[in-house]
């Protein structure tokens, strides 16, 4: 992960080059929607998913990372409710003791899809969107700039706080700390980690807050922004289609309630 | 900062507030990345930050922390499964703030402190789990971790998905938060006083 900008990869895609303001309410209404609309509608929002993130020019880049991020979550789905789906009958597969069943597969595999296409288009969203540009573009829509200051820093700070992590553990190993074999030996293991990681951090938290101060980050007045976000008229035309889009969610769990949506 | 603010005032959130929600942030992620992954051990650990955010700033301030870490950490490192758990995040660094004002982080407090704070743990856990199991049903029961084998254990015992998922939230939880608990304990025990009372409710951990 490079530093501070997590998943983002260069280019100058279609999907790159909108405000990530309607990017982000479009993310938010297609994680949502797959879990309003019945099972069935599921599978097709996934593919439309995956298509997106094709047509995105995200490539192959985004088919690996989505592989990785779903494929033990779509197992443990599958497995957990196809084998262990409480009273199902209809037995598919027998293994051993345990029984793939029908009731299972079918309660497993939309769920299975509906979590896969929230992670595709979340990586769609994150790889073609820098979270500096979405930050400012949020500053520029009213968010506070001291809760933008938050998440960016935190963005910042975990690959080197991961670093940091790892390096204690082996500076620790080199003096003979056991990270592996016994539970007992590992969890012991936690306690010579956490003490430098944790407490060297907190006193740091001191210097970088002075440092800030020192710089009128408390300053109640108007700010100006480094980086500039354009917003065009394709982004204009989005943010309304997303607002439509959410207004019809009420009307599809009213559908489904009146029996209309299957 | 001497003077005592209430539960839900947003003068929790100084600069340097600001700046350790930020680290706390990082902290979740990457003890809880560490001690899952590398360590392996089988407690989740991901909330040390915001246990700590809500001990030392307020209970406002730990609710956004959790809620902010898991909200990062989904879109950071590409996992939005663990975003709807925000909400119990945000519960957990809640009632670390609450119980920091009854005592839990009194750090000079001796076996008393410890007990109140063990306790604490253990109820934040139980309340986790409850906030937890809701959440885990809406995607089929399962989180991808070590945890799913303990769902498969309980469906062979009931027949309710929902009650199979309440109970291994009962198992897992209040041990994870009794262990984060106790390892912020004696992080405050260790972290300078001069330090601590730079945030807004640093004086109840000293």
């Amino acid at each position: 992960m490079r530093e501070g900008l997590g998943f983002y990869v260069d280019g100058s895609g279609w999907l790159h080059r909108r405000n990530p303001v309607p990017k982000l309410l479009l993310l938010i209404w297609g994680v949502v929607a797959p879990f309003v609309f019945p099972p069935a509608y599921a599978f097709g929002l996934l593919v439309l998913a995956i298509l997106l993130g094709l047509l995105a020019e995200l490539g192959r880049p985004f088919l690996r990372a989505l592989f990785i991020a779903s494929a033990l979550l779509t197992t443990s789905i599958i497995v957990i409710n196809g084998f262990f789906f409480p009273g199902a009958r209809d037995v598919l597969l027998a293994v051993g003791p345990f029984h793939l069943t029908r009731e299972g597969l079918e309660f497993g595999l939309p769920i299975a899809a509906r979590v896969v296409s929230a992670i595709a288009l979340t990586l769609a969203f994150v790889m073609s969107t820098r979270p500096d540009d979405l930050m400012e573009a949020l500053i520029d829509r009213g968010a506070s700039p001291r809760f933008a200051f938050v998440v960016l820093s935190a963005i910042q700070t975990i690959p080197r706080m991961l670093d940091k992590a790892s390096r204690i553990l082996d500076a620790q190993r080199s003096r003979g700390l056991a990270t592996e074999g016994r539970f007992a030996a590992r969890a012991r293991a936690i306690v010579p980690l956490l003490g430098p990681l944790v407490i060297g951090s907190l006193i740091d938290v001191r210097e970088r807050s002075l440092a800030l101060e020192a710089r009128a980050f408390g300053s109640s007045h108007q700010r100006t922004a480094y980086r500039e976000v354009p917003i065009g008229d394709v982004d204009r035309r989005l943010i309304a289609i997303g607002m439509l889009l959410f207004a019809a969610l009420p009307l599809v769990i009213a559908g489904r309630l009146a029996g209309l949506i299957r | 900062m001497t003077s005592r603010t209430g539960a839900f005032s947003m003068s929790q959130f100084t600069t340097s507030t600001l700046v350790l929600m930020a680290v706390a942030i990082a902290i979740n992620i990457a003890v809880g990345h560490t001690v899952q992954n590398i360590i392996k051990l089988p407690v989740y650990l991901d909330s040390i930050g915001t246990v700590l955010v809500g001990a030392l700033a307020g209970p406002l301030a730990g609710a956004a922390t959790g809620f902010l870490a898991n909200v990062i950490w989904g879109l950071a490192l590409g996992v939005p499964g663990i975003i709807p758990f925000a909400i119990t995040a945000a519960v957990i660094g809640f009632l670390a703030g609450w119980f920091t004002r009854r005592g839990a982080f009194k750090v000079s407090g001796g076996t008393r402190a410890l007990a109140i704070c063990a306790l604490a743990g253990v109820i934040t856990g139980i309340i986790a789990a409850i906030v937890s199991a809701p959440i885990a049903v809406v995607q089929g029961g399962v989180t991808g971790s070590g945890t799913d084998a303990l769902v498969a254990v309980f469906r062979n015992m009931t027949d309710n998905i929902f009650l199979a998922n309440q109970l291994q939230g009962f198992v897992s939880d209040p041990v994870d938060k009794l262990v984060t608990y106790l390892v912020a304990f004696a992080i405050l025990v260790a972290v300078p006083v001069t330090v601590k009372t730079t945030f807004p409710q640093g004086e109840e951990t000293v």
